[in-house]
């Protein structure tokens, strides 16, 4: 048996060994490589065998990092959205509260500010709910207005908040006084949105004088704008047309673009007190 | 292609995607250093399955891949995963009847003495070892070895499915 002979049974039959050693012989070669070598290893490595997987990888760990930052910057732009929607709000208020803040200073009066959380959902707008509440001296029968004139008044008070009562509801009367003529008149609602001012047949009153407060019922202090008369309105149903003249009104404060409002802090003057 | 080499396809690409999802998925799972070996568990179950041959062969493809981009422990990966890979091939199935639990066991036994290898290998002395072995291989095995059984534990039901 020569040599080579002997070498292939070896091979055959210790291969198992034959591997580890060149494994192990291969590995601590490398392990023996100097810093430069080590280099050299590395970019050949980089530069043939391991290309595609290198652009596979990078391609993959791309795509995982684009979606990630797609999904910090659409959560970045949908909170820039929301500030900048409630910058632009803050900016149409401040006009609003700039008007308020003038009108609270020219009328003299106690006022206190507050915000319309919600409305009455029905056909006809009878009620707000306001954001202040007992808690913040607020009671029942206390005006509620803006700057433009009258809108209601507070129907039920709670700790924080609070119902108002407008002036579209058929409940709600006040006495009116025609600001030219100082004659004194009702207003009310005709259940249908539209506002009536009713005064004695034959009165001094006329399309476009101005309607104020007249101070008669004890919640609605003398002199507060409510509105204009807008024309005579006859009925035919009206049975006391020859006793009462009614007069549309149209109000000076439109309920439907009003969202902050004052409530006029004041005791009810008709507020029943038991004496002792 | 015959069954023998349908296996022999399906266990290197087994390989290569443990590989692809060391270097992809793992980044993500890791709990700060702490990150399972997933190539090591696909060269233990190899050489499990298949002997000290392709599981010293595995473990040196497999480690010559990772010490490509380790340049300053080259050569200790495919060391120590060749020699994990062949002195776990001797409990490979035809000889050893091993429960997916004695499997753990040997994966545990594997990682350690990988680590310790590698460690060696890489010039860690002393101090250096003791921190690196306390620090990042006691709490990476266990990290593995959650994984590990998880895997062995599905390729039996599997293999008992087939049977």
């Amino acid at each position: 048996m020569n040599l080579l002979d002997w070498l292939r049974k070896a091979l055959g039959a210790w291969h198992g060994i034959f591997s580890l050693i060149l494994c192990v012989v291969l590995s601590s070669l490398l392990i023996s490589l100097d810093r430069p070598g080590r280099v050299v290893f590395h970019e050949v490595m980089t530069g043939t065998f391991f290309y595609p997987l290198e652009k596979l990888l990078s391609g993959f760990n791309g795509t995982v990092r684009i979606y990630r930052e797609n999904e910090r910057l659409s959560r970045e732009n949908s909170l820039l959205s929301v500030q900048n929607d409630r910058l632009n709000q803050l900016l149409l208020q401040m006009p609003r509260l700039q008007g308020m803040e003038r009108f609270q200073a020219e009328a003299g009066l106690r006022l206190k500010a507050a915000n319309v959380l919600a409305e009455d959902p029905g056909r006809l707008r009878t009620s707000w709910v306001l954001d202040l509440g007992t808690a913040d001296s607020l009671e029942v029968n206390m005006p509620v207005l803006t700057s433009r004139g009258i809108v209601g008044k507070i129907a039920k008070c709670f700790g924080h908040y609070s119902i108002v009562q407008l002036y579209l509801d058929p409940a709600f009367k006040v006495s009116l006084q025609v600001e030219r003529s100082r004659v004194r008149g009702m207003l009310e609602s005709d259940g249908s949105g539209r506002l009536m001012g009713r005064f004695p047949a034959g009165s001094d009153v006329r399309t476009g004088d101005t309607l104020i407060t007249a101070g008669l019922g004890g919640v609605f202090p003398k002199g507060l704008k409510v509105g204009l008369v807008s024309g005579k309105s006859v009925s035919n149903e009206d049975q006391t047309a020859d006793i009462m003249a009614v007069f549309g009104v149209n109000p000076f404060q439109s309920l439907n673009t009003v969202e902050e409002v004052f409530i006029l802090i004041k005791r009810d003057e008709w507020k029943l007190e038991v004496i002792p | 292609m015959n069954r023998a080499w349908k296996l022999w396809a399906v266990e290197i690409a087994i390989l290569v995607g443990a590989l692809l999802l060391q270097q992809t998925l793992v980044r993500w799972i890791a709990i700060g250093s702490i990150r399972p070996d997933l190539p090591l568990i696909a060269i233990i179950a190899l050489a499990l399955r298949r002997g000290p041959v392709a599981g010293l062969y595995a473990g040196m493809a497999v480690g010559l891949t990772l010490d490509v981009y380790a340049i300053d422990a080259l050569g200790a990966n495919a060391l120590s995963k060749c020699l994990v890979g062949y002195a776990l091939g001797f409990f490979e199935e035809k000889r050893v009847k091993s429960m997916p639990a004695m499997r753990v066991v040997f994966l545990g036994m594997g990682f350690l003495a990988h680590d310790t290898i590698f460690y060696l290998a890489s010039g860690f002395h002393a101090h250096a070892f003791w921190m690196a072995v306390f620090r990042q291989t006691l709490p990476s095995c266990v990290y593995t070895l959650l994984i590990g059984a998880c895997v062995f534990y599905y390729t039996a039901r599997m293999s008992h499915r087939e049977a």
